[in-house]
């Protein structure tokens, strides 16, 4: 501090007027061609760095899709493909020798292979939602209970215990789900199907809820206490304090787990194939039938198809089409959490 | 001014809130210790001693904010119109309702203008779109707010500048219709003209309200106050009219602080 004062005052009184000594730093050395005011290249190297790094990140992200795609789209072209396989009954209902009406089938070892890729998305869809539709609630009603309610002695066993959850290996859930889950399921709401779409949903909401519950708790936890102060101080109730200022203040990071978890429900692969019953089934509404994912379906039967065949072509369509809406799915997300950011930072 | 302050000096003042024997505690630490004071209706007392002498702390204690610390103890009674705040099935949010407050750091919720001041009300009940539209109209102009934001109740509340957002903080507070008004160092982040701005804005609520003031800027509690308490060390050292504490204290500690000579 003081030698910066009395630098200041170097230039406007020499140090003749003072008694005290003045010490009289010395210029800044000046390089022939670099300006003093030059990033010190240590700095340039390492902003460099961490931009390649972020880079070489995206451009992996761009291979496997690429990696992926290629081994899907010579289906367009090929000759052998389409002496098995119409593009068009990959995507719409055809009606095949023995049927009396236009269906949708996945049997792919059937004789006819039947290709279509609409009953997969259905199950995708019918057990990611489910799962969401129950763990979204969970998720952010532990987190909000956790984080504002809960004694601190609870908190600190059941924060870690749910996070330990999520380090559950898939499989190992996917055998609860099997052989637990399915039974009690089915004793209680009197299922056709011992292994179903509400059976994997469940299975899989074991493990979003400890993502959601992870992130919306963080979120709530950083919503500044000077805010729960003031809404206390004009006469909130707690629940009000909850439900008014907190949840919509940490509303951004909680969408942003939901997110997370949507993106983890839709690609989690081993759970719904051991516990959905993995029948390819056409069916919109009927939440007790059994389903068949696209990820169960390319993790069976990658295995088994020669390579470059109709149906290994097909598997890899299917991994297309999951990154896409995987991708796409994020991005609203995304665009979605900002605006909700937006609105709660300062701006007109 | 000076004349409204020797009405004071010469009326007999009805006491608003009367504090019997209080003790705080944050764990092991006596924050405050027996402290006894009475708090005149409509005047403006002012808080003021050295940092860490528990004025927040007596001042939580007046609203019950305090009982949101789990460390926290209190002990001894505070009364408001005769009625212990502190008593058996006394609902610390009714109490809150009745004894606002003002924060040190202006805290509006990341809301709009509008819904900032409307919250108090929303939260105790009220639906009427009219009434709300009203009071926020009130309770804006109150706070000396309303010109600057009358044509931008629906945009953020951060986009305000501090001094803006602490007199928005204010007409929060105003909005529930509160008695009391506590608040904590309420101008110290603020520039001089934002400052006086609420200076003038607390002489005119004091027409209206019963204002207790920590402040850590004796010109500050001299020019809004009409009582001054001085705190040290957790105690309460003196009590008294501003205009006498601040030419003729009674006690040296009062004196030495006032003078500046520590603190
Ligand atoms: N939340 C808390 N938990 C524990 N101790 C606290 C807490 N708040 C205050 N204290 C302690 O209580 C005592 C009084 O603090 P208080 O904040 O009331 O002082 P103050 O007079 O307002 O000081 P300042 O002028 O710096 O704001 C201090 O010793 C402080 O350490
Ligand atoms: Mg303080």
């Amino acid at each position: 501090m003081t030698e910066q004062v009395l630098d200041a005052g170097e230039h406007h009184a020499p140090a003749a007027n003072s008694g005290r000594r003045i010490t009289v730093r010395p210029h800044r050395a000046r390089s022939g061609l670099a300006s003093s005011f030059k990033t010190p290249l240590w700095h340039r190297v390492a902003e460099r760095t961490i931009a390649v790094l972020a880079l070489a990140a995206i451009a992996a992200i761009a291979l496997i899709f690429i990696f992926i795609a290629r081994e899907a789209v010579p289906m367009f072209w090929e000759v052998e493909f389409a002496e098995e396989v119409e593009i068009r009954d990959l995507f719409f209902a055809k009606e095949w020798n023995g049927y009396d009406e236009p269906v949708f089938i996945w049997q792919p070892v059937g004789e006819p292979a039947k290709f279509n890729v609409v009953p997969l998305f259905v199950g995708s869809l019918k057990v990611t939602l489910l799962a969401m539709l129950m763990s979204v609630p969970l998720g952010i009603g532990c987190a909000m209970f956790i984080a504002l309610y809960a004694p601190r002695a609870v908190r600190e066993v059941v924060k870690p215990v749910i996070e330990l959850l999520a380090g559950i290996p898939s499989v190992v859930l996917g055998f609860f789900a099997l052989m637990v889950l399915a039974s009690w399921a089915q004793a209680t709401f009197g299922f056709h199907f011992r292994l179903n779409a509400v059976v994997a949903a469940i299975g899989l909401a074991l493990t979003i809820v400890p993502v959601i519950f992870t992130i919306a708790e963080d979120a709530i936890q950083s919503v500044p206490q000077t805010l729960n102060e003031a809404a206390l101080a004009l006469g909130a109730r707690k629940y009000q304090v909850a439900l008014r200022v907190v949840l919509p203040a940490a509303l951004p990071g909680i969408a942003a787990g939901v997110v997370l978890g949507f993106g983890r429900a839709i690609g989690e692969t081993m759970i719904v194939l051991m516990a959905s019953g993995n029948a390819a089934i056409m069916e919109l509404f009927d939440f007790t039938t059994s389903v068949r994912t696209v990820t169960a379906t390319i993790a069976a039967e990658l295995g088994e198809v020669a390579q470059g065949d109709a149906h290994w072509r097909v598997l890899f369509l299917l991994g297309v089409m999951l990154f896409a809406v995987t991708f796409v799915l994020n991005i609203v997300g995304d665009l979605a959490i900002q605006r909700l950011q937006k609105k709660l930072t300062a701006e007109s | 001014m000076s004349e409204s302050k020797e009405a004071v000096a010469e009326t007999p003042v009805n006491v608003k809130m009367e504090t019997q024997g209080v003790n705080v505690f944050y764990g092991d630490n006596h924050a405050i210790r027996n402290v006894d004071l009475d708090i005149a209706d409509r005047s403006v007392t002012a808080l003021i001693g050295p940092s860490g002498c528990g004025k927040s702390t007596y001042l939580r204690a007046l609203n019950r904010m305090n009982d949101t610390i789990d460390s926290c103890r209190f002990e001894g009674r505070i009364l408001l119109d005769g009625e212990d705040i502190y008593g058996r099935g006394v609902d610390p949010v009714e109490v809150r309702r009745r004894v606002g407050m003002v924060f040190q750091k202006s805290n509006p919720f990341p809301k709009s203008i509008f819904d900032n001041v409307a919250f108090g009300l929303r939260i105790g009940g009220e639906k009427d779109k009219d009434v709300i539209a009203e009071r926020v109209e009130e309770s804006l102009k109150g706070a000396a707010l309303w010109d600057e934001v009358k044509d931008r109740l629906q945009s953020s509340a951060l986009g305000l500048s501090g001094g803006q957002q602490q007199r928005l903080c204010i007409a929060r507070c105003l909005a529930v219709w509160p008695e009391v008004i506590l608040m904590d160092e309420p101008a110290s982040a603020l520039d001089p003209i934002a400052t006086a701005k609420i200076e003038e804005l607390i002489r005119e609520l004091r027409e209206q309200y019963t204002i207790v003031i920590v402040t850590h800027s004796m010109q500050q509690a001299a020019r809004v106050s009409d009582s001054t308490a001085f705190f040290y060390m957790g105690e309460l050292i003196e009590h008294g009219k501003t205009d006498m504490m601040f030419t003729r204290p009674t006690k040296k500690r009062t004196e030495e602080y006032i003078s500046g000579r520590f603190g």
